[in-house]
């Protein structure tokens, strides 16, 4: 029988401090409030293992708490009160679950004898957040707490991962009790798919697609860089020579200078890219969720192609595009056996072509980069191991072979695909909106792009997390991604004011690292407070670029391509950012014209602070190319003068007949 | 078109698993025309057999799987017997309406 005296006891409080310094959380975003008091009580013992950021508002915790995990590739946590705290975080839940990122939520909730009684600050955040949550506890017993953070840290880490929200009533923090940490996951239904051993009749079906295409092509996206699988994606292209495009989540896990790799596809791809979907005929997506801003009409989705798709959540496969091959896993392990057996399967192949000698039989399979220097990488402190990995040229696979004896699963025949989709670049890339600037001294948002890219090149890297609308596709496609995590976007969810709080929860996650913003003036002002976090924070290793146009431009900039300029609900004032900026505490300056924009972005980057810059732009600048709503990719419209009612179904035209609408490929 | 599809879902027999299984279902605007929920032999886990009106369900097939509380979902050969023997069963509790009851007996 335990004694009130017995000094192993604890409060349930305390051991929610301890089930998280055990599962190697150092920094936690949130607001206190009644319910979740008896937490913040204990929170002082912890202080040097647990360091909790005070946010201005629970979506800016959230958010945070999203940056944190998304540039560092663990589990951020935030912390909320039941009731409003609790409702605060729905926004970020959600946009975690839609980016599949890593996140668990903590919220106090009332006394266990008040649950179901309308009580004060009373919420069913469990009930609210059902479908936005991987998985949801609602803990009454401090015992539970062990076993629960474990597994909810378990569940948002692994598999797909996810938000798991941990919903704590006030009584079960403050009840004392023995902690039992030798107790286990309780998790029968669930399977982590990321250890599932890859199909291999899968494997083989999709290698005999691949082996055979005339047009393949590689679309990389979030779940390549959630795998830590950059290196073996490099191999994978290198060794075939199919070239790679990479949606908005996943840029970064292809370097943008390699000769194999397209750029972004989509709404607002690049025209050669939606190009070469149309016209590929084996389309192998690993890790994207083949979301409709990718594909488009899915019905008129790579019309000509068979499909491979690799994703580590089995529901995926087959919910929006046809697929001929599905791969069930770890998008890392679902390349290693590609390579493999694609590699068996040439060296087959050229045995049987040309008769070789003895010794070529004896040929051991190729050796793959180690899955520790694939996460090195990403940290990017092994760029000169990623690129030592055959970088020379596209037509020379040589990644991953031990020695240049060693056999090849370079798919033969595919320079003439390769020809094609150059010539499409060639055609298609001169006519970016971008590269005709208009001759005007009023600064355009591509100049901030361009100029903040050159930097960066100057510079070495740093992350840029971005918010959502005209600048973040302008980002998107104008600067150059090289490395996995460097870029930090709300994609799924499309939340308005995710930026700047993002940017200080990959501010904590990487002290020594500089992190960009670039937002523009809606969804700043939507969650600059969080700027005084950063400065009560005392960090100085994030910098704003807010591109400033007085509109909420991308829904303008459908009101004027779609809608008769009918600017409803789009014109937006704002204070003087530059002031709100000294107002907190930090840096804030405007720049109005085209030559400050480098000296500006080269003060802030060496500024030892947070600085504010307040790009005022060209109001009415649009983002090219657009796939109008509900359209086929094959259907773009490259400028303003092209009107949605003039583009034309797919197949219709061919782009010799107007250069401002392309069109590709034909419907299914 | 929407078809009626039975599933036999085995669940974890704990607080909202159930609605966590259900709510998926309601977010596609499927309809359950018929639900049974009752505990199986092994103790933890419970069974439930429900007809939901699809347009796709092998989608709600795969992400009923897909929840931490569920542990197997199968879709079933499609018998209207069982419900039918469901519903007898279920009319011993239909009773008469009663009359409002006023405040006073809910005072007591």
């Amino acid at each position: 029988m335990k004694t009130p005296t017995d000094p192993a006891l604890r409060t349930g409080a305390q051991i929610l401090c301890e089930a998280l310094v055990r599962q190697g959380v150092d920094v936690i975003f949130g607001i206190p409030g009644g319910a979740i008091m008896p937490f913040y009580h204990a929170l002082p013992e912890y202080d040097d293992q647990l360091h909790h950021v005070l946010c201005r508002h629970e979506q800016g915790a959230g958010h945070a708490a999203e940056g944190y995990a998304r540039a560092s590739g663990r589990v951020g946590v935030c912390v909320a009160t039941s009731g409003p705290g609790a409702t605060n975080l729905v926004t970020p839940i959600a946009d975690a679950w839609m980016d599949s990122s890593p996140m668990v939520a903590i919220t106090g909730q009332v006394s266990s004898a008040l649950l179901g009684t309308d009580a004060f600050q009373e919420t069913d955040i469990i009930g609210i957040t059902v479908p936005i949550t991987k998985h949801s506890y609602l803990v009454r017993d401090a015992r539970e707490l062990p076993r629960v953070v474990a597994e909810a840290f378990h569940i948002a880490s692994s598999g797909r991962p996810g938000p798991v929200l941990i919903d704590i009533t006030k009584d079960a923090q403050q009840a004392s009790v023995v902690p039992d940490w030798t107790t286990t996951y309780d998790l029968a239904g669930y399977d982590d798919h990321r250890l599932r051993e890859i199909d291999s009749e899968a494997v083989s079906a999709a290698v005999e697609l691949l082996a055979n295409a005339e047009r393949p092509l590689i679309l990389a996206g979030n779940g390549v860089i959630q795998s830590g699988a950059t290196a073996e994606l490099l191999a994978l292209a290198e060794c075939t020579g199919i070239p790679v495009i990479t949606t908005l989540h996943g840029l970064g896990a292809f370097p943008q200078d390699h000769p194999l790799s397209l750029g972004m596809p989509g709404m607002h791809g690049w025209v050669h890219v939606n190009r070469a979907i149309q016209r590929c005929d084996v389309l192998l997506n690993i890790g994207s969720r083949f979301d409709d801003r990718v594909t488009g009409k899915a019905s008129t989705f790579a019309p000509n192609a068979s499909v491979i798709h690799v994703d580590v959540d089995p529901s995926e496969i087959g919910k929006l595009v046809a697929v001929k091959v599905g791969i069930v896993g770890d998008a890392a392990a679902a390349m290693r056996a590609l390579i493999t057996e694609l590699s068996s399967r040439m060296s087959e192949r050229s045995k049987l072509s040309s008769r070789m000698s003895e010794q070529s039989e004896r040929v051991s399979g190729p050796t793959f980069v180690a899955p520790e220097a694939s996460h090195a990488a990403e940290e990017g402190r092994s760029r000169h191991e990623l690129r030592s990995c055959g970088m020379t040229s596209s037509s020379q696979p040589s990644c991953g072979m031990t020695s240049s004896s060693q056999p090849s699963c370079g798919i033969t025949g595919l320079q003439p695909w390769l020809d094609e989709v150059h010539a499409l670049r060639e055609q298609f890339e001169p006519q970016q909106e971008y590269r005709r600037r208009p001759d005007t001294n009023t600064l355009q948002p591509h100049d901030v792009c361009a100029a903040l890219n050159a930097a960066r090149r100057a510079r070495g890297n740093c992350r840029v997390v971005t918010d959502v609308g005209q600048h973040q596709m302008w980002t998107a496609q104008l600067l150059d991604w090289q490395r996995p995590r460097s870029h930090i976007t709300s994609g799924g969810s499309g939340t308005m004011g995710f930026a700047v709080p993002a940017a200080l929860g990959a501010a904590m996650a990487l002290p020594d690292e500089t992190i960009w913003v670039v937002v523009g003036d809606g969804g700043f002002q939507m969650t600059n407070q969080e700027i005084a976090t950063m400065a009560q924070e005392g960090l100085t290793n994030v910098k704003i670029a807010i591109v400033n146009n007085g509109y909420l431009g991308m829904v303008r900039q459908w009101q004027q391509l779609f809608e008769g300029k009918r600017y409803s609900g789009t014109p937006l004032t704002g204070p003087d950012f530059a002031k709100l900026a000294e107002a907190y505490g930090v840096r804030g300056v405007t720049v109005d014209s085209v030559t400050q924009v480098d000296s500006a972005i080269a003060d802030a980057w060496d500024y030892p602070g947070v600085v504010v810059l307040d790009f005022r732009v060209e109001r009415e600048a649009n983002v090219f190319p657009i796939v109008p709503q509900g359209r086929s990719i094959g259907e773009m419209m490259t400028d303003a003068h092209t009107h949605a009612h003039d583009v034309v179904p797919t197949g219709a035209r061919s782009a010799t007949e107007g250069p401002a609408l392309t069109t590709g490929g034909a419907p299914r | 078109m929407t078809t009626r599809h039975t599933l036999v879902v085995r669940l974890n027999d704990r607080p909202g698993a159930l609605y966590r299984a259900i709510g998926l279902i309601r977010r596609r605007d499927y309809n359950v025309s018929s639900l049974v929920v009752g505990a199986t032999d092994r103790s933890g886990t419970s069974r439930m057999v429900l007809v939901v009106e699809a347009v796709n369900v092998h989608q709600i097939v795969q992400q009923l799987s897909r929840l931490i509380d569920v542990l197997s979902v199968a879709e079933v050969a499609h018998e209207d017997t069982l419900f039918d023997q469901f519903d007898d069963a279920m009319r011993q509790f239909d009773f008469p309406v009663l009359p409002p009851s006023n405040a006073q007996e809910l005072v007591r």
